[in-house]
């Protein structure tokens, strides 16, 4: 847990005292491409997978309403938020 | 939105070469490997951002409300899925909501550290699930963010939209929360990347 974690500080360390460069906007397109690398292989994980390709409708539910009830869940608590403290300061 | 289509085509050319080619390396591995790359690019990318410092003078505290909300009620609502989800636990549930969006890093993150207690087999389809359900989250903000705001009010856009405030998303929420939102929607997205291997490894260890 803490390795993910202090990578990217020394990331952020390291992009901080690179901040000036201009090489740094194709980061970007690196994380683009490491991206789909990495969802290449975890596809690649999931083919190989029986169980999971046979039940892919199954997954899809399910993770429809935990996106549905976190989508809902956070927008709710966007509007208590902006009521309670926004609604004066913040024109339209 | 681009980006999303190119990474789920991806995911689904690595599923079709996982079920028909068979391979004899460590997948799980290479990933971790892949992933220590991506975080090392996505912390040099924050902090390189040169748009930090000209928008710092716009933050005010209770911007802060914000992501805060965002967290509070995206965790409280995973957690009531897993109450019509009976197959995955309160945490199990969270977990894959503390994805905010985050679809690729909660993901690999889920199955990489949920693999030592509940075994690889439940672990990958945890983490299937946490992908597709924060590209859900991701298409979904993007899609209805109209919707959104005219329903959950001016901030509702950034919430919903999770991680993904700051970058995919900031053109839409631009259009429909104002430009006067854009700074806000910057650093939400800001301090939702940097929550998500927060959470995730929390929820995973409970």
């Amino acid at each position: 847990m803490f390795i993910f974690i202090s990578i990217m500080a020394i990331g952020a360390l390291i992009g901080y005292t690179m901040r000036s460069k201009k090489d740094l906007s194709k980061v970007t397109v690196l994380i683009q491409i490491v991206v789909c690398l990495l969802l290449f292989i975890l596809g690649l994980s999931v083919g190989a997978n029986e169980l999971i390709i046979n039940n892919l409708t199954y997954y899809c539910e399910q993770a429809a309403i935990i996106s549905a009830l976190s989508l809902v869940g956070s927008s709710i608590a966007a509007m208590l938020v902006f009521n309670l403290f926004f609604k004066k300061g913040a024109g339209k | 939105m681009k980006g999303s289509i190119m990474i789920l085509v991806f995911f689904i050319l690595g599923c079709l070469g996982g079920y028909f080619v068979t391979m004899d390396f460590d997948v799980h591995q290479l990933s971790v490997y892949v992933l220590y790359v991506l975080m090392l690019l996505l912390g040099i990318n924050l902090g390189g951002n040169q748009d930090i410092k000209g928008f710092a003078s716009q933050l005010s505290f209770k911007m802060l409300l914000v992501p805060m909300a965002t967290v509070a009620g995206t965790l409280i609502f995973s957690a009531i899925a897993a109450f019509i989800l009976s197959r995955w636990s309160i945490f199990d549930c969270m977990a894959v909501g503390s994805g905010f969006a985050y679809y690729s890093i909660s993901s690999v993150l889920i199955t990489q550290l949920k693999t030592p207690s509940i075994g690889l087999q439940l672990a990958t389809e945890l983490g299937t699930i946490a992908l597709l359900a924060n590209i859900f989250r991701e298409m979904t903000a993007l899609i209805c963010a109209p919707m959104i705001r005219k329903y959950f009010g001016q901030l509702a856009p950034i919430s919903a939209a999770g991680i993904g405030s700051s970058d995919i998303l900031l053109a839409t929420i631009s259009k429909y929360s104002g430009k006067e939102a854009i700074p806000l929607a910057i650093l939400h997205g800001i301090l939702i990347n940097l929550s998500v291997p927060f959470f995730v490894s929390l929820f995973c260890k409970l």
